[in-house]
């Protein structure tokens, strides 16, 4: 028997569980080694002092009267009772605690929290009228070879259907931002959208947010604005619903005299009816049903967007 | 334990009359159930809780459950056992409710008789406790140990005491503690070697 063994025996023994061979061969290693002999005294030790523990001497026989007494007088419930007026100041406590949070929270928020512009916070270097590209000989000539132009065709949207709807969809989280910012913002049908929240100059906070936003158009619509959209947000913006794309490819004939881009800005308020005729005969849908998927290569094109014509005495 | 003349029960003839006739609601024959057990009572209360105040009234509210549930008594085991585990149930209650909270909520009510005297016999208790270890050095280290043992973990605690102190046998044990031999053996062990760790003899 080793020492390991020994040890593992040591509460076997004081037990009286060991006997026979066992207990002859615990005993022998007790005899010849040392260590174990003083661990296997040092159990015995603890395991006598366990056994002197306390033990209750007389009980006083008011016990057993207040026992009986209970007991006949059917009062069985115990001494223990709920502190009904301690849990309800408690609970006041706990409610008054509660409130205050509440209230600290909400002044903290009033303090820091006011209403924002932030989409109008135009990137530097930009202004609205600025992103409206005039289109020059050299761009229309850019038409007829260069990748093509699509323009946008307000059939049955204005200019303001098609910014709510743009920014719904990016509220969703269905558009990017910078597609928001290409097609609304630097384009100028859009000045700002406020809403209530500590954020500073971007969109992303109005994303996925079911908060309450003030969106505010500028004060004249330019009725063509021209800005560069990939192919890729294009089709996504389609994907929405804003079926206002249509597109002039290589070799299309461009808008005539009457579409140039910045002519006509209308005041924003008190919009006229879209016009049912908006020169369909010049625009090819390159998204529908006769698209040509080569003539609308990956990467970065033009956009044209048209809105409906000024009324008369409208344009500033 | 007291050892039990095996005659088909596990009790002695006089206890199976008594718990019989307490089944039947006999106020007398509990009163001779309280006198006889009481100080098991309180000796199991006090080595599980150490000094509490009111360890009379745990031992109240042990007895009051005997006198409700005695029915749930079939002689499976012998009435310390059951005993045992009435006590061993009571006093894991009793420990929930003086942890903080409980013991914020919970209130004591004095205990008085009809005339208004207070039934309060703690103090006499505390003093008339029994210690079997003789000289002071003994009484300090039983006292060093028995501060070790109550801050064991409760399960390796009851099994200790039960084994140990009161000398259950490991069948009885497991058969108070509802768990099998094999887990009141390694319980043991644990907390075995938890005081030899603990304890510098």
């Amino acid at each position: 028997m080793d020492c390991r063994e020994f040890n593992r025996l040591i509460w076997e023994e004081l037990d009286g569980n060991l006997a026979g061979a066992r207990m002859h061969e615990f005993s022998q290693h007790r005899q010849h080694c040392a260590s174990c002999e003083r661990e296997y005294l040092k159990q015995r030790r603890v395991k006598l002092y366990i056994r002197c523990f306390p033990t209750v001497g007389n009980i006083s026989d008011k016990f057993r009267s207040e026992l009986l007494y209970r007991v006949r007088n059917g009062n069985l419930r115990s001494h223990y009772r709920l502190s009904y007026p301690r849990v309800t100041v408690t609970l006041a406590m706990f409610m008054f605690v509660l409130l205050g949070l509440l209230f600290a929270v909400n002044s903290y928020r009033e303090y820091i929290v006011q209403s924002r512009t932030f989409i109008a916070q135009y990137p530097e270097g930009y202004e609205a009228v600025k992103s409206v590209l005039v289109p020059s000989p050299e761009s229309e000539l850019r038409l007829s070879r260069e990748p093509p132009l699509y323009a946008l065709n307000l059939q049955h949207l204005r200019a303001e259907d098609f910014v709510l709807k743009l920014l719904a969809n990016y509220q969703n989280g269905e558009v990017s931002e910078q597609l928001v910012t290409r097609l609304a913002v630097e384009t100028g049908l859009l000045e700002g959208v406020s809403m209530e929240l500590p954020e500073r100059n971007t969109l992303t906070p109005f994303a996925r947010q079911s908060t309450r936003i003030v969106v505010r158009f500028p004060h004249s619509l330019p009725s063509q604005v021209m800005c560069q959209v990939e192919r890729a947000d294009l089709i996504e913006l389609r994907k929405f619903t804003l079926d206002v794309f249509s597109t002039y490819g290589p070799g299309v004939k461009p808008p005539g005299p009457g579409m140039q881009p910045t002519v006509g800005m209308r005041p924003s308020p008190g919009l006229p009816p879209k016009p049912e005729d908006n020169k369909e005969d010049q625009i090819t849908d390159v998204i529908g049903a006769g698209f040509d998927a080569s003539l609308v290569p990956d990467g970065v094109m033009p956009l044209m967007l048209e809105f409906a014509p000024a009324q008369e005495g409208t344009t500033p | 334990m007291v050892a039990a003349e095996k005659t088909g029960s596990y009790n002695l003839p006089e206890v199976d009359e008594i718990v019989a006739r307490c089944k039947k609601g006999d106020l007398e024959a509990f009163d001779e159930l309280v006198a006889k057990y009481q100080r098991f009572v309180f000796t199991v209360i006090y080595q599980h809780l150490g000094k509490v105040d009111d360890i009379d009234d745990v031992a109240q509210e042990v007895f009051l459950r005997v006198f409700k549930f005695i029915g749930r008594y079939h002689g499976l085991a012998s009435f310390e056992t059951w005993l045992y585990k009435v006590i061993l149930n009571y006093i894991r209650t009793h420990q929930r409710r003086r942890s903080l909270l409980g013991r914020f909520f919970i209130e004591h009510h004095e205990r008085t008789d009809d005339s208004g005297k207070s039934f309060d016999v703690t103090t006499q208790l505390v003093e008339t406790t029994e210690n079997p270890a003789n000289s002071i050095e003994h009484r300090r280290v039983v006292e060093e140990i028995m501060e070790v043992v109550r801050h064991l973990p409760s399960m390796y605690r009851e099994a200790l005491i039960m084994r140990e102190v009161n000398e259950l046998s490991y069948e009885e044990i497991a058969g108070v503690l509802g768990v099998s031999m094999g887990t009141v053996r390694s319980r043991l062990n644990r907390a075995r070697e938890m005081i030899r760790r603990k304890v510098n003899l």
